[in-house]
């Protein structure tokens, strides 16, 4: 069976009768049990039976069983969600994510859990509890994260679709290093009800696909306000107008966000040329907070992480792990030593950058930067409707290459934290090939228009001229 | 700038109740970080003021009494009650 169609092609198939999703399905299943990319950590039999439910239903929902994969720290009550941390193992939340119950009432098909770096603390999937996910394009390279497991689950076609969390680019990072599309939609459109906490008031879900128009359609189920999520709200529909193109738009390009290697600074003029004959406009524009944006990224994530993983105490939430004979202090610290070594040093800084002392010069000052650079990217979208850049300033590399150099993998952040910190949308769209392996460009918009975003990566797509994944 | 002693960066995360098992690779890492976060001390933010965030009430669901999920979920409990450790040995 041919596993390589986009989201709109498969449902295109079911419709059209070439394509039965039970087969497709178990297809898919089969594909995962046989990879040797370890983008899943769990992969669930029964959807074949939930696909054949459907291929029998006479009104079929829009996505007639397609294979969904989620990243682990997406609530599932049907599925272990683990976070890819010892903590988490064997853990299934009582209820389901929004985003997971609205794909689910239209009738797509979850087919497992997708690795990532442990709690999404980390670029490059290394940081996981259950080792690393592998690039599909050369598995001695790094996917990216913490969404690598979604990013090479397409990839590799074990899925039509996914949805990873974008807290820092954890979306768009790991879509740049796969070939895939990655999207980060404004904070507050997709609700975060069910997906765990790491830093919650910057993080959101992201649709990932093989395609913009698959990424737009799955950013339409899954958005919209939600009376479980207060800092919800309401998105304009993005797939109707996709194919408007970029005709008069303007584009700025970030001066801060263009220091990147050779092969991605030429991938970075080559967009800038397609999308210049399709139209757009462009012009440098500078964001002075961009050189601190990295540093307050992870002091205000650190602070948050440091809060958010203290429910972790193994007593309502955790692994099994007996109480008797413990102190209650002396538990929680042995129940908490499951927690892996990225995680357990984000939580020391999360304790110590916030603390008397020590706040004026790290956490209230990165607040400080966060609101300037807020300011900044305001003043800059009265200029521009858009702002493009690399998404990661390198290309792929190897497994092990960086692993040992926190502020190195910190700076990789550099251009995609910006859309985080200031709640704007912001895509990874696939443009090139460097050394065999895929290069991401990104396109940022103002809050709200996340249509107008994936408007402008498809228009970019058209012309990029990108292979495709390696089938 | 001094760097940050490892005593300081093993009490909090004592603090913390996390038990670090090679205090002196962890507290060198944490230093690399906090070294890089003084970049910070360039920014020129000093006067400005922080935002606080605000979510307005009517943005809030109805606070209402709802069933408890299944204690399935829990492993630590005992005739329908959470078991936790002792708070004193």
């Amino acid at each position: 069976m041919n596993l390589n169609v986009s989201a709109e092609q498969y449902a295109a198939g079911v419709a059209g009768g070439s394509i039965s999703a039970e087969d497709f399905v178990a297809a898919t299943l089969e594909r995962i049990k046989k990879s040797k990319y370890h983008a899943y950590l769990h992969a669930d039999g029964s959807a074949v039976e939930r696909a054949r439910a459907i291929d029998k239903k006479p009104e079929k929902g829009p996505f007639a069983g397609m294979p969904v994969s989620l990243k682990d720290n997406i609530c599932t009550s049907g599925m272990p969600t683990t976070c890819a941390s010892r903590m988490l193992e064997g853990y299934v939340s009582p209820y389901d994510a929004t985003a997971v119950e609205r794909l689910e009432s239209l009738d797509a098909v979850m087919v497992g859990k997708t690795n990532m770096d442990e709690f999404a603390m980390g670029i490059t999937t290394e940081f996981s509890a259950y080792g690393p996910t592998l690039n599909p394009w050369n598995p001695e390279y790094v996917p990216g994260g913490s969404s690598g497991g979604a990013a090479a689950s397409l990839a590799a076609l074990e899925c039509c679709a996914a949805l990873g969390s974008d807290t820092g680019g954890s979306v768009r990072n790991p879509a740049s290093f796969c070939g895939v599309v990655g999207f980060k939609p404004t904070y507050g459109a997709v609700s975060r009800y069910g997906l765990v906490s790491y830093a919650n008031s910057i993080e959101q879900i992201g649709p990932m696909a093989r395609t913009v128009r698959d990424a737009a359609w799955v950013f339409d189920a899954i958005s919209g306000a939600d009376p479980r999520d207060p800092t919800s709200r309401d998105a304009e529909p993005a797939l109707g107008g996709i194919e408007d193109g970029v005709e008069g738009a303007r584009f700025g390009i970030v001066r801060e966000m263009t220091g990147g290697s050779d092969d991605v600074s030429r991938a970075m003029r080559s967009a800038v040329e397609r999308l210049e004959s399709a139209g757009a406009e462009f012009e440098e524009i500078s964001l002075s907070m961009a050189e601190y944006s990295v540093a307050a990224y992870y002091v205000i994530t650190s602070t948050e992480a440091g809060s958010n993983l203290a429910r972790f105490d193994n007593v309502m939430y955790g692994y099994d792990m007996p109480v008797d004979g413990y102190e209650f202090n002396a538990y929680i610290s042995r129940a908490r030593s499951r927690l892996g070594p990225e995680v357990t040093r984000r939580m020391i800084l999360g304790g110590f950058v916030p603390s008397a002392g020590h706040a004026g010069k790290y956490f209230l000052k990165a607040l400080k930067v966060k609101h300037r650079l807020e300011d900044e990217v305001e003043d800059a979208f009265r200029r521009v409707d858009y702002m493009f850049s690399p998404t990661v300033p390198v290309p792929p590399f190897r497994l092990g290459e960086k692993i040992d150099d926190p502020v190195t993998l910190f700076k990789l952040d550099a251009n995609t934290v910006m859309a985080n910190l200031a709640g704007k949308p912001s895509v990874s769209v696939p443009c090139a090939l460097a050394g065999g392996l895929p290069v991401g460009m990104q396109i940022s918009g103002r809050a709200g228009d996340d249509a107008g975003v994936l408007r402008a990566a498809r228009a970019l797509e058209r012309r990029a001229g990108f292979p495709g994944v390696p089938a | 700038m001094e760097p940050v002693p490892a005593e300081e960066i093993d009490s909090i995360a004592r603090m913390m109740k996390i038990q670090v098992s090679d205090a002196g690779a962890h507290a060198s890492r944490v230093r690399k970080m906090l070294d890089y976060f003084s970049i910070l001390d360039g920014a020129d933010v000093e006067h400005d003021q922080i935002r606080p965030a605000h979510v307005p009430l009517g943005a809030l669901r109805p606070d209402e009494a709802r069933p408890s999920p299944p204690p399935r979920i829990l492993h630590n409990t005992r005739d329908g009650y959470v078991r936790a450790p002792k708070m004193s040995a």
